[in-house]
């Protein structure tokens, strides 16, 4: 460690022992050995593709397995820095910031009255979310991606510690109070039973017989599903509710912020009352029919007590059609726009922080935007860029533009490097529903670009919501900008995230390194129920989800493992080694402490 | 019962399409699964032309619609221009041009498919 002498070294391990309660001469030859890059399999090693179609036989269509492809090199972008890079930068660098970036988790309860699965029958493409055949699968999913970010816990690119992780939103998918608690308890590393239901077999629309237009998995053939060859596979629904999923959580403190299936039902409507009482009720629907006299017009929330037991009754006798009788759960019930933020609170000690980058100003004010130093060079801002009103797309309320002027200009004034993190990306930032007679000004994308572009300090914009790999560059016209980095989600195909290094390359430039991350999980599912077989079954169902053009969602190699160059903001020697070197020894401290902490 | 039925049916038939116009139409269209546009789907088919064929890129292109027709601009470190289009008249298209040559002119989807496969 040449920054740090032999004494603040001592000082510095005996203070990070004393704090994590680690022996100090296991924490220090830890801290002593130097930082080699993560051999963990990463997408730099291998990447996931699509293989050939199954062979035609009798009832089988288009369906395509999956295939292990190689890695993926970094590809370097020099459209902020508009000249060559030096060459000598590769080693030169020295790590600023290693960070993990989630979205889209879309944690989905599959047996909850709530879902409105049966749109799809109306429109398949424009209902796309309402229904996926992997639905049943997105607890395992999300806690074999907590797994691979665990696995790449330091820089497969420097062996820098991971300080922080972020998650951009839309981790509950239909404002399931249930769906919030588990995307919570598997990123703290709490086990979690991924059933609502009562008993221990499914009960939900992809076990029953009557709905032919979902993907059955003991009995695809009759729907187009089934049409497309999507494979019998009749242990896999009791598979998916039978064991409780244990998760390792993630190893370093991570920060959210809201989505607009946070905010909206789906992502997109009003969380009305008549929506509520059926999430939590006794009656789930299997056809479009049922779905428009329930979901849609809410009979259960006008209807009174006696009503309310004729039609329960109606239901099990067969005479209101298009719907199955379920137990009722109050465990399924929808939350309260500030209960995404109070949920926050409700979280293990370790890896914190306690709400998640909101804090009691946010639950006192309802303010629902947060800043955060994620290391003493790095600052960060959570924004809600959701419409509270209706529709996916969002914009950035006048308050919160405000707000977010006037930090940084405080932010340029520290010397601050800044990241922004919202849910909407450029491209989605354009929705100014109001409702009536409020005055708010909702800016859109061009505005917000421009408010970035004003100050040099906003080196990358993360984001999510469109479910893909896309990274924009934001050129400021004298030279210099930021770098906008989208990341897919972990329901549709790819079902992949990503990790974020910002570097010093000590010649006046810096880089920011995106490498994307598969869930850990085989690339060809077996059919043992494990939860990394589980994982892996459901990206092989997202892939086949024609629906939702699953292959163009990876991006193109511009948009994955990249080297995003831009000129420093600020003449980043004033940071000194020794200070990044006592920031690395502090994570590395966590991560041993994690580890000790990893079930054996 | 079985006249009751029809009359159940265009009955909810009636109601499901009152709450669509209500939510509004341009709502159930946002539905659409999020992302995958036109122009985001050129943009990445047309990168994986460039990175594919070797071009070494100063700025990756940039692409914006004029109605349906895409158009996207960048440039090769050698200092040529890059243009992709897409027009309306054939959507599923597109050309990829570097300077005065053309090193890609058909299908987008192809790009698309290509790119995610052995």
């Amino acid at each position: 460690m040449p920054g740090l002498s032999r004494r603040q070294f001592a000082t510095t391990v005996a203070t990070l022992a004393a704090f994590w309660a680690l022996d100090p001469t296991m924490l220090g030859n830890a801290l002593a050995a130097p930082a080699a890059p993560a051999d963990a399999s990463s997408t730099l090693v291998q990447t996931v593709l699509q293989g050939t179609a199954a062979s035609r036989t009798a009832g089988s269509g288009s369906y395509r397995t999956l295939v292990a492809g190689p890695g993926e090199p970094y590809v370097p972008r020099l459209d902020l820095l508009g000249r060559r890079a030096g060459t000598a930068r590769s080693q030169a660098r020295r790590s600023l910031l290693y960070l993990g970036h989630l979205s889209d988790l879309h944690v989905i309860d599959a047996q909850s009255p709530g879902r409105i699965e049966p749109m799809i029958i109306q429109d398949h493409s424009a209902w796309g979310s309402a229904f996926h055949p992997q639905d049943p699968l997105t607890v395992h999913v999300t806690a074999s991606m907590v797994q691979s970010f665990a696995d790449l816990r330091t820089s497969p690119l420097t062996g820098a510690p991971m300080g922080a992780a972020i998650v951009t939103g839309d981790s509950a998918d239909m404002h399931s109070h249930l769906e919030l608690r588990w995307y919570i308890d598997i990123l703290d590393g709490v086990p979690v039973r991924p059933t609502s239901g009562a008993g221990p077999l499914f009960d939900g629309v992809q076990a029953w017989p009557e709905a032919q237009w979902a993907y059955r998995p003991s009995d695809p053939a009759g729907g187009s599903f089934g049409d497309y060859g999507f494979p019998q596979l009749p242990d896999l629904l009791a598979q998916a509710v039978s064991r409780p999923v244990e998760s390792v959580g993630l190893p370093v403190p991570w920060y959210a912020v809201y989505g607009n299936h946070d905010t909206l039902m789906l992502g997109t409507f009003d969380v009305s009352s008549q929506w509520r009482s059926l999430a939590v009720g006794g009656e789930k629907s299997f056809t479009l029919q049922g779905t428009a006299t329930t979901a849609l017009t809410g009979y259960a929330a006008t209807a009174s007590p006696l009503q309310r037991l004729v039609d329960a009754w109606a239901v099990q006798s067969g005479l209101r059609p298009g719907l199955r009788s379920v137990p009722a759960a109050e465990s399924r019930r929808l939350f309260e726009q500030r209960d995404f933020m109070l949920e926050h609170f409700t979280t293990q000690p370790l890896p914190g922080p306690v709400g998640h980058g909101f804090t009691q100003h946010n639950l006192d004010s309802g303010e629902t935007w947060w800043k955060a130093d994620l290391t003493p060079q790095v600052r960060a801002y959570g924004l809600d860029t959701c419409n509270q009103v209706a529709g996916p797309d969002g914009a950035v309320p006048d308050d919160q533009f405000q707000w977010l002027k006037a930090e940084l200009a405080t932010a340029v004034a520290e010397k601050k490097l800044v990241l922004i993190f919202s849910h909407h990306n450029s491209l989605t930032l354009e929705n100014r529903a109001g409702r009536p007679g409020e005055s708010q000004i909702l800016h859109g994308a061009e505005e917000f670009v421009d408010l970035l572009l004003g100050f040099p300090s906003v080196v990358g914009w993360l984001n999510g919501h469109t479910h893909l790999n896309q990274i924009l560059a934001h050129p400021r016209a004298d030279g210099g900008g930021f770098w906008e980095i989208t990341t897919a989600s972990c329901i549709d195909f790819p079902q992949q995230q990503q990790v974020v290094e910002l570097v010093d390359n000590r010649d006046g430039t810096m880089s920011i390194f995106t490498t994307v991350l598969d869930h850990a999980s085989p690339v060809t599912p077996g059919n043992t129920g494990s939860l990394p077989d589980l994982a892996s079954r459901s990206r092989e169902l997202a892939a086949n989800d024609w629906a939702e053009n699953p292959l163009m969602r990876r991006g193109s190699p511009l948009d994955r493992n990249t080297e995003l160059l831009l000129p420093a903001p600020f003449d980043l020697s004033t940071i000194p080694d020794a200070l990044l070197e006592a920031q690395q020894a502090a994570g590395r401290a966590r991560l041993v402490d994690y580890e000790t902490r990893l079930p054996r | 019962m079985s006249g009751h039925r029809p009359a159940r049916a265009s009955r909810a038939l009636v109601l499901a399409a009152a709450v669509l116009t209500l939510t509004g139409c341009s709502q159930v269209a946002a539905l659409a699964p999020v992302g995958g546009d036109r122009l985001t789907i050129i943009r990445f088919a047309a990168n994986d032309v460039l990175v594919e064929q070797g071009v070494e890129l100063l700025v990756a292109p940039v692409c914006t619609a004029d109605g349906r027709d895409v158009t996207c601009r960048g440039s090769s470190l050698q200092g040529a221009a890059i243009t992709v289009t897409s027009s309306t008249d054939d959507q599923a298209e597109m050309t990829v041009q570097v300077g005065d040559r053309t090193i890609y002119a058909g299908s987008v989807q192809d790009v698309i498919d290509a790119g995610a496969r052995p």
